[in-house]
């Protein structure tokens, strides 16, 4: 019943947090424990005294600096200059820009943003079909969120109360398979669509470009260097990055101009306080449903239905599949972790870090499925493609996923994080 | 029957979690399912301040607290964690039975709360992850800590610099040098593995770590004056069990930690040099109730 | 443009509540700006203490609720800006009609969810209560309100000035949708 008001809410178009709101307080109402209304203020402020959370803010304002300083140009420039004359090349530059740009940016709609403006002219250019440079750049940023930084696994983290720093860890291998199950998912496309070949690059032009890009890297090194080095907390990672960013489109690439930097600072500040209140409310949700009992109800639904850990995460994965398809990830990851994820680890044994990898892999994918798909839109309008027309390319991309996804399902050590397979 | 709802900030495998599930389940049948608690582990109502608000307003019933939320609001909350106040687990068990330890439970009736007894943790000792062998070797060092005042003076006492972190990322920052060592009890060293990173494990036992168990002073006034006999022997009991049982796990979990390729060295008041005078010289005056439990802890 | 947007009017000359809200949300936007700003140096500090021997205990305790304050002031700059992730499956499929009476819905939650967060904070900060009582030790025991003597644990202030940002946000919200009440949004 209460549940049926909250999706009247969504579907009506009421923003997910304030419908999360919504149903914390009819759910408190209709459950006649009233007494919680005195806790329900401290409860949403407390959603956010988390340390974790820190890092969300940070990584995004680390984006807005990396994205005014020019650095994504660069990067491309560098894949360029890296791969030789193969049929199909522009296609692959791309896609190799698309990781170099995920081991800085967390977010897959930031990474579409500036790799379509980057990527798609040049490849349409040179004689590619726009629609599919364009699908090929969205299926980019599914990078983003797999391979560290990642705002998704800082959101799991956060809500598991794992640390941070280890589930960036766990997002490289499945990172590294999904970037070259694309990779045969372009090589195919190539066939397909007859890519054009790659003029070559003489040794001077690559040389200047891998020169021009070393700044670049530069920021992954001091997020990676500055953990590894006791210097700084996965958070004050971001922070101390940020400052190197700024410093290189301020001072080496000069593409930023010091009366950028407070922009920034008021767009980082706007954008992340929409992620945090919907956390803030996701928080309330859990709170009050954990009153009530239901994460222990569902526990043992869920556990009427099956007993295998393996049969788990393929329900787990369609019911993620289908809210990745009506919602974006950081809604959906907030709605089914808090409820999910003590069943995944208390009654069927899965490591967590497999569940998280999972789950934020899963929901990536959604990011660009139709009908409500940020990443989707985002990407159609940037390039002029009809998002139908955007999403029916993107699908072998899809399918490329969802293997990946049962990959990490049937082979655990997968997603245990580099350090765990090797200790 | 009623349902009452017990919060706890640790996990279900913990010993805290296990007594409060062996008390309701024991409460449930003496009460005949009068009194009905449910357990909500790792922190799931909030943290302990948030657990305290909604004990305070009666939508929580129950909880198992550290002493941060006390001792942050009365200095006399502190005085548990006197260094050296106690010597092993049968110390800390006698102490917190003791006529101080009761007069703190009384207080609780401040914060809207009844406290119903005291239970612990481990005792407390310290990781390095530089070979340290006098007390001079931890000056300067990075020491995780929980932010209670008194612990903190403790370790600037020693001119080491207490730094409080999240546990969750204890283990990293300890792995990667953001933290020199830490200061925790001999069976978080072994399931954290805090021990492949350390150089040495100090067993100093030098300070008790207690946990209050308590109830909604506004709940606790609707529940039969019958049944609140029965929670309060039954708390009573498992509470005492599992104090006693610290002896055994402490033990347990250092002969592990023995078996791994770490100095493991026994050091005691002495080693720790004049700055634990003057710890007490300054927790006497911000603590005046310390004076009592120094003068219970004598046995005078 | 958004010309057919209902009974009021979206030009800030004729609709004083619409410039009141356009001042508030000018002032979130730099606030929150500051917030981050202050966050950023927090943590720089936290890194340069830490390497030198000397950590600060309070910077994180700081940084955490500054992000919480931060929060809620963009969450209502949100508000205003229409900006909040909301299902709008729906709403993309209808005529403007349509549209526009989903609005009236979506903006009715909004203010009644307003309008009951305001009593939820009227009650908890008691105002009245507080003034009237003794002291506010006397007040904590007889209502088993502990908000104004609630600490922080690293920071040496009460909490409850970090708390005044949910009133706060409270108040601007219920003006931001007030203020564009009806207006039907553009589409995606
Ligand atoms: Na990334
Ligand atoms: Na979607």
């Amino acid at each position: 019943m209460v549940g049926f008001a909250f999706l009247i809410l969504l579907i009506a178009g009421v923003p997910i947090a304030f419908a999360l709101v919504a149903f914390a307080v009819i759910l408190i109402w209709t459950s006649g424990n009233t007494i919680l209304f005195q806790s329900f203020p401290q409860q949403f402020f407390g959603g956010l005294e988390n340390y974790g959370l820190l890092a969300l803010p940070l990584f995004i304002l680390l984006g807005e600096f990396m994205n005014a300083g020019g650095i994504g140009r660069r990067l491309m420039a560098l894949a360029m200059a890296l791969l030789g004359s193969v049929r199909g090349g522009l296609a692959y530059v791309n896609l190799v820009a698309n990781m170099m740009m995920a081991s800085i940016l967390g977010s897959t709609v930031a990474q579409i943003t500036i790799m379509s403006r980057i990527a798609v002219p040049e490849m349409e250019r040179t004689g590619y079909p726009r629609d599919v440079s364009v699908a090929i750049t969205a299926a980019g940023g599914m990078l983003a969120p797999i391979i560290p930084p990642s705002m998704l696994f800082i959101i799991f983290g956060v809500i598991a109360q794992l640390p941070i720093g280890d589930l960036f860890i766990a997002g490289i291998v499945p990172g590294i398979i999904l970037f070259i199950v694309f990779l045969a998912v372009i090589g195919w496309l190539g066939r397909r669509y007859n890519f054009p070949e790659s003029q070559s690059i003489s040794m001077r032009e690559r040389a200047l470009a891998v020169w021009d890009a070393l700044p670049a890297s530069l920021i992954p090194i001091v997020i990676i260097g500055s953990i590894l080095g006791g210097i700084a907390t996965p958070t004050e990672s971001a922070a101390v990055a940020s400052v190197m960013a700024v410093a290189i489109g301020l001072f080496i690439y000069r593409e930023m101009a010091p009366q950028d930097i407070w922009p920034a600072f008021m767009r980082a500040a706007a954008s992340s306080a929409i992620v945090l209140f919907l956390i803030a409310a996701a928080g309330l949700f859990s709170w009050v449903i954990t009153f009530e009992n239901v994460p222990a109800i569902v526990s043992e639904w869920v556990q009427s239905l099956t007993d295998s850990p393996i049969m788990f995460l393929l329900l787990i994965n369609l019911m993620l599949l289908f809210l990745g398809m009506i919602t974006d990830p950081i809604p959906a990851i907030i709605l089914v972790v808090p409820v999910f994820l003590p069943v995944a680890t208390g009654v069927y044994g899965i490591d967590p870090f497999q569940f998280g990898v999972i789950v934020c892999l899963n929901l990536t994918a959604g990011l660009l499925t139709p009908p409500v798909g940020t990443g989707l839109f985002t990407a159609a309008l940037l390039g002029r493609v009809r998002a139908e027309r955007l999403a029916f390319l993107i699908l072998p991309f899809f399918l490329a996923v969802a293997l990946v996804v049962l990959m990490l399902v049937f082979f655990p050590p997968l997603s245990l994080g580099l350090g765990k397979v090797l200790s | 029957a009623e349902e009452y709802r017990m919060g706890l900030i640790t996990p279900p495998p913990h010993q805290w979690t296990v007594t409060a599930k062996e008390a309701a389940d024991e409460i449930k049948a003496k009460t005949d399912g009068r009194v009905d608690i449910l357990i909500f582990p790792s922190g799931q109502l909030g943290s302990e301040a948030q657990m305290l608000q909604q004990l305070q307003t009666g939508a929580m019933d129950f909880a198992f607290f550290t002493l941060g939320e006390f001792s942050n609001r009365d200095p006399n909350y502190g005085i548990f964690l006197a260094p050296f106040i106690v010597d092993d687990v049968a110390g800390a068990q006698k102490l917190l039975k003791g006529e101080t330890a009761q007069k703190l439970l009384d207080g609780m009736a401040d914060f809207g709360l009844v406290g119903l007894g005291w239970g612990m943790a481990g005792m407390r000792m310290i990781v390095t992850s530089d070979p340290v062998e006098t007390v001079e070797d931890l000056k300067g060092k990075k020491i995780r800590t929980i932010p209670f005042a008194p612990e903190l003076a403790f370790w600037e006492g020693l001119g080491a610099a207490p730094t409080p972190m999240p546990l969750p990322a204890l283990y990293d920052a300890f792995a990667n040098g953001q933290v020199d060592g830490m200061q925790i009890d001999v069976e978080g060293t072994w399931n954290s593995k805090y021990f492949e990173h350390a150089s040495s494990i100090i067993i100093s036992d030098h300070m008790m770590f207690p946990m209050a168990a308590i109830a909604s002073g506004r709940k606790w006034a609707g529940i039969s004056e019958e049944d609140r006999a029965i929670v309060e022997a039954v708390f009573s009991e498992k509470l005492d069990s599992l104090v006693a049982g610290y002896a055994e796990i402490d033990a347990d979990y250092r002969k592990k930690l023995e078996t791994t390729e770490v100095t493991v060295m026994d050091v005691d008041r002495d080693w720790f040099g004049p700055a634990l005078e003057e710890w007490y010289v300054r927790w006497r005056e911000e603590a005046p109730m310390l004076k009592e439990l120094e003068a219970e802890a004598s046995g005078k | 443009m958004m010309a057919d947007t209902g009974r009021q009017s979206l030009e800030p000359e004729k609709n004083p509540l619409l410039r009141l809200s356009g001042a508030i949300a000018w002032f979130e936007a730099r606030f929150a700006g500051g917030v981050i700003a202050a966050i950023l140096l927090l943590l720089l500090a936290n890194v340069v203490s830490r390497s030198m021997g000397r950590p600060l205990i309070w910077t994180d305790e700081l940084a955490v609720y500054l992000m919480a304050i931060g929060a809620f002031t963009g969450a209502s700059l949100g508000v205003a800006r229409r900006q909040h992730i909301a299902v709008t499956l729906v709403a993309d499929m209808l005529d403007h009609n349509a549209r526009r009476l989903l609005t009236y819905v979506v903006d009715t939650t909004l203010l009644l969810l307003f309008a009951c967060f305001a009593w939820m904070l009227w009650t908890w900060f008691d105002p009245i209560g507080v003034l009237s009582a003794e002291s506010l030790k006397a007040y904590s025991r007889t209502t088993f309100n502990f908000l104004y003597r609630e600490p922080t644990t690293t920071l040496g202030v009460r909490k409850v000035w970090f708390w005044l940002i949910l009133p706060v946000f409270c108040l601007s919200g219920f003006i931001h949708v007030l203020a564009r009440f009806g207006a039907v949004p553009e589409k995606h």
